[in-house]
């Protein structure tokens, strides 16, 4: 059994130099992903968890992104440090990702047993013939009816959760070890949502994948992963296993969410609770901790000093002063 | 549990209006900056043309026909001895009356009938646009052209023609711009509280549509110039005796080639206010953010 | 899909005809005609200017006037030039047409070529300094008028160095060299930030980052994704160009006295000729609208959204 897990992640730091400033999107956060792992990575827009992934594989484009620090490593190799070469080796093959809007994640003049096949074609060497044949099954264990029809079809003759479904096809055709989700249900209305959740988390089982889920929905979470990583304003502020977490929240921030769920005061007519405040602007990020200004539980030390990471319970931290 | 907590009082932070960011982009901008200087120039130039010019712009003096740039004449003389500099300075005024006249009257008919056609729809809508297809369909200088011919060449007419070429794409932008604000929500809302249509269009469309009007004013200034020099140089648009540059580039005749301060100078002017004007069209669209699609 | 055609054919047909209204009605709405031009020394009596309306047939009303004219069209007799009645318009145009279609076609090729080859390098090294330097080219350039930097070139490369002949012509390409830069050259600038905006549009692109996601290195992802996509506002723009320069040549014509259609054109605007100038206007209307037309088809065909739409109707 390999001992070593299937990604690493140490102090990524990722910012962007914009006229208006350094945005410092991603500020040192470091987790692992074992093989067949299901990761879910929660936060508010702009906490860094897109950021973060698309760093890894390098797709952001590099000014005004730049990769400040830290490593990355996919079974031992760093994939920040990979020529374009290797890591357009990695991409698709090993490492695939399924994006927010389905929409415009397609190219619309060539049609989508094209798109899928040219996954296999550049990563797997297949001729297009072949590629084609591997893409009507595919289509059809993604759950898209009258598969050799529509292989023939342009994107904008699938409805938002087909066209979602494709992309998930497109992600899996070279069966990589890794897949990264980055809020593919957030487009698509809550029915499909569903559909596409319990889609990956068969696909999971079958192929044996890693997945990284990446939401601001903690139901999907809840349904979908076994670890969870909370992220805010690029850090990661509490990490452990899915139970732990929602049973047992350390920071204040995972509690705040977690109590902002509606749940009782809708019967009841109880006020809605939220938290106070807004986030912080990623380009002047205070000293200390980022949480404090819409913390109910914080001390002097929280504006001097920032947090690490500290223990709360088996194998689950949290980023806070006052555990 | 606590459910707020107080915050520190944060100073307000004060946010620059819409226009005010538009003239910051705009004040960056280089060629933008040159349009105006320029612009303001030539206006100034043209009104007081009467004052500034050294000559009068028909003052023929047989004596010093076809001279090179001088002390006594800065740009030179014509084949008649006219002065060239007084009649570039006189040759402003057809540009500016033909490039902004012409373009102001096109959005004063153009603007208005394109609201009313993309807010009202039906019958008035089906014909404006079968206009503004018909005029899209050709050329301008193909109407333009025939235009003159049937009203004979003038400052006037020339004038009348081109308006009638570019009323179209002020019509059309505004009508695109109507039909998609009339289906935003803030206008339907408006409309479900009763507010009258034309409060609706001054109050709710109106101010979204005014950069991107501004913008199409200013874009079409440049092709009306090269219109007017166009014209002109071709006969068709300010006849001599009164100075135009186009006209005088046209009138250089033979002479061009051995007297080249003749065209040079008309050359000049031309190709400096086109770019001027240019500028600022491009300047503004930088500076509003337009993305036209239409 | 064919009823798609049948219906833009049957738009431009409209405007043809249209036209054909509009300049006719118009032509013969002006008092005058073409005996008024040229060495009248004297004025002509009422007498004399009937037997010239009975000779040009305008005595008749205006709506058999235009109804006769309207069915020799369709045949395309458009007459004879008031001034050339030894010949017909339609000869006329089709002895004059090589001539514009050169230099306008030459010229928009030249235009095309250097325009895309600008823009594609200008936008694939987007805010790099070469691509604010040809930005700005694009933009300088496109300002200077043809037949205003043809005076220019005539000077420089005519008269100071004799390079090539200042205007005129005989069968030698050395004439066209001269206006078909001073034609061209201008539209550069407009073609290569067209052809950058449509780049940029396409390169940043979602589904640009996810082809890259898949692992397909630059050039395929430039060649399948990018440029497909970019191609299609390219070519519905760039294709009427070719027209239009061939018919919008008449400036840079007078510049360098070439004897095409606009020359005609201008000149028969001038002398009232209203069965050459009717003729030049409607076979120039007709050359436009078909390449609207062509590049409505076009537009079908590599558009995959457009097509089924069209194959809907």
């Amino acid at each position: 059994m390999e001992n070593r897990p299937l990604l690493e992640v140490n102090n990524l730091e990722v910012a962007f130099f914009t006229k208006d400033g350094v945005v410092r999107a991603v500020n040192g956060i470091s987790y692992a992903v074992e093989e067949g792992d299901i990761l879910g990575v929660v936060g508010e827009s702009g906490c860094g968890k897109s950021v973060s992934m698309m760093s890894m594989l390098r797709l952001l484009p590099e000014p005004p992104a730049r990769i400040m620090g830290g490593q990355a490593l996919l079974n031992g190799r760093d994939l920040l440090r990979m020529k374009s070469a290797e890591i357009n080796r990695v991409r698709g093959a090993e490492i695939a990702i399924v994006f927010q809007d389905p929409m415009t994640s397609l190219n619309p003049v060539m049609t989508i047993g094209d798109q899928i096949a040219e996954s296999m074609q550049v990563n797997l060497g297949l001729s297009h013939h072949q590629a084609i044949q591997k893409t009507i099954q595919l289509l059809e264990r993604v759950g898209i009816p009258k598969p050799a029809d529509r292989v023939k079809d342009y994107p904008h003759q699938f409805s938002g959760g087909m066209r979602q479904r494709v992309m998930i096809a497109i992600a899996i055709s070279c069966q990589p070890k890794l897949l990264i989700a980055d809020e593919p249900s957030t487009a698509l209305d809550v029915t499909i949502q569903a559909q596409i959740v319990d889609l990956v988390k068969q696909l999971q089982k079958e192929l044996d994948m890693a997945v990284i889920w990446i939401t601001h929905d903690l139901g999907v979470i809840a349904r979908l992963a076994k670890r969870v990583n909370v992220m805010y304003a690029g850090y990661i502020v509490e990490m452990g296993p899915i139970i732990s977490v929602f049973k047992r929240p350390a920071h204040p921030y995972t509690i705040g969410l977690l109590g902002s769920l509606p749940g009782k005061q809708v019967a009841t007519d109880q006020d809605l609770i939220y938290i106070e405040g807004a986030p912080p602007d990623m380009i002047r990020l205070p000293k200390g901790c980022p949480f404090e200004l819409r913390c109910p539980y914080r001390s002097d030390v929280c504006s001097d000093e920032h947090p690490p990471l500290a223990s709360v319970g088996k194998d689950h931290q949290a980023a806070c002063w006052n555990l | 549990m606590t459910t707020s907590v107080t915050l520190p009082v944060q100073p307000p932070v004060r946010y620059a209006g819409f226009w005010a960011g538009a003239w910051r982009r705009f004040r960056r901008n280089f060629l933008a900056m040159y349009g105006i200087i320029f612009v303001s120039i030539i206006v100034i130039v043209a009104i007081f043309a009467p004052i500034l010019a050294p000559y009068g712009p028909l003052e023929v003096d047989v004596k010093h026909t076809l001279e090179a740039p001088s002390l006594i004449h800065l740009m030179g003389t014509d084949a008649v001895g006219r002065d060239l500099l007084s009649r570039i300075m006189f040759g402003a005024r057809p540009m500016l009356l033909v490039g902004v006249i012409t373009q102001v009257i096109a959005m004063l008919i153009g603007v208005p009938l394109g609201i009313i056609a993309g807010y009202a729809g039906g019958i008035f809508n089906y014909v404006v646009q079968r206009l503004v297809d018909f005029f899209s369909a050709l050329p301008w200088y193909l109407l333009v052209l025939f235009l003159i011919m049937i009203l004979t060449p003038s400052l006037t007419n020339l004038i009348i023609a081109l308006t009638i070429t570019s009323w179209v794409y002020p019509c059309r932008v505004s009508r695109g711009l109507t039909l998609s604000v009339r289906e935003m929500d803030y206008a339907e809302a408006a409309r479900a509280l009763g507010i009258p249509t034309w409060r609706i269009l001054i109050n709710h469309i109106l101010p979204q549509t005014a950069p991107l009007l501004l913008w199409s004013f200013a874009v079409g200034i440049p092709t009306l110039v090269f219109a007017e020099a166009g014209m002109s140089f071709l006969g068709l648009g300010i006849r001599p005796p009164d100075p135009s540059w186009g006209q005088m580039l046209g009138t250089a005749g033979q002479f061009w080639q051995f007297f080249p301060h003749m065209f040079l100078f008309p050359s000049l002017m031309i190709i400096l206010s086109i770019l001027a004007f240019q500028g600022l069209a491009d300047g503004l669209r930088t500076a509003i953010d337009v993305n036209v699609n239409i | 899909m064919l009823r798609h055609i049948l219906r833009s054919l049957a738009g431009i047909l409209w405007v043809i005809l249209l036209l054909s209204i509009f300049t006719f009605v118009l032509s013969r709405a002006v008092p005058g005609g073409p005996w008024d031009v040229g060495d009248i020394k004297f004025p002509l009596t009422e007498h004399q200017i009937d037997l010239y309306k009975a000779k040009y047939g305008l005595d008749k009303p205006i709506l058999e006037q235009y109804l006769l004219w309207l069915r020799n069209a369709v045949t395309l007799d458009f007459g004879s030039p008031y001034l050339a009645p030894e010949m017909t318009v339609t000869g006329l145009i089709m002895k004059l047409l090589p001539y514009s279609a050169l230099v306008g076609g030459l010229a928009a090729t030249l235009a095309l070529i250097l325009g895309i080859i600008l823009g594609a390098i200008a936008a694939s090294k987007q805010n790099s300094l070469l691509d604010i330097i040809i930005n700005s080219f694009a933009i300088v350039i496109g300002t200077i008028p043809g037949f205003v930097l043809g005076f220019l070139l005539a000077y420089y490369f005519g008269v100071k160095l004799h390079w090539f002949p200042t205007g005129g012509w005989e069968n030698q390409p050395k004439y066209l060299v001269l206006p078909v830069v001073a034609y061209g050259f201008p539209a550069i600038g407009g073609v290569a930030r067209w052809t950058r905006q449509c780049m940029v549009e396409a390169m940043s692109a979602d589904y640009v980052r996810t082809a890259h996601s898949k692992g397909v290195r630059q050039a395929g992802v430039m060649a399948r994704h990018v440029l497909r996509n970019a191609a299609i506002p390219m070519v519905t723009s760039f294709l009427p160009m070719i027209p239009g320069m061939m018919t919008g040549s008449m400036f840079i014509e007078r510049t360098f006295g070439i004897p095409g259609l606009g020359q005609y054109f201008v000149n028969s605007a001038n002398t009232r000729d209203y069965p050459l100038i009717i003729g030049i206007t409607i076979f120039w209307a007709v050359l436009i609208t078909t390449t609207y037309l062509i590049t409505d088809i076009l537009y079908v065909i590599i558009d995959p959204r457009v097509r089924l739409e069209a194959k809907k109707q």
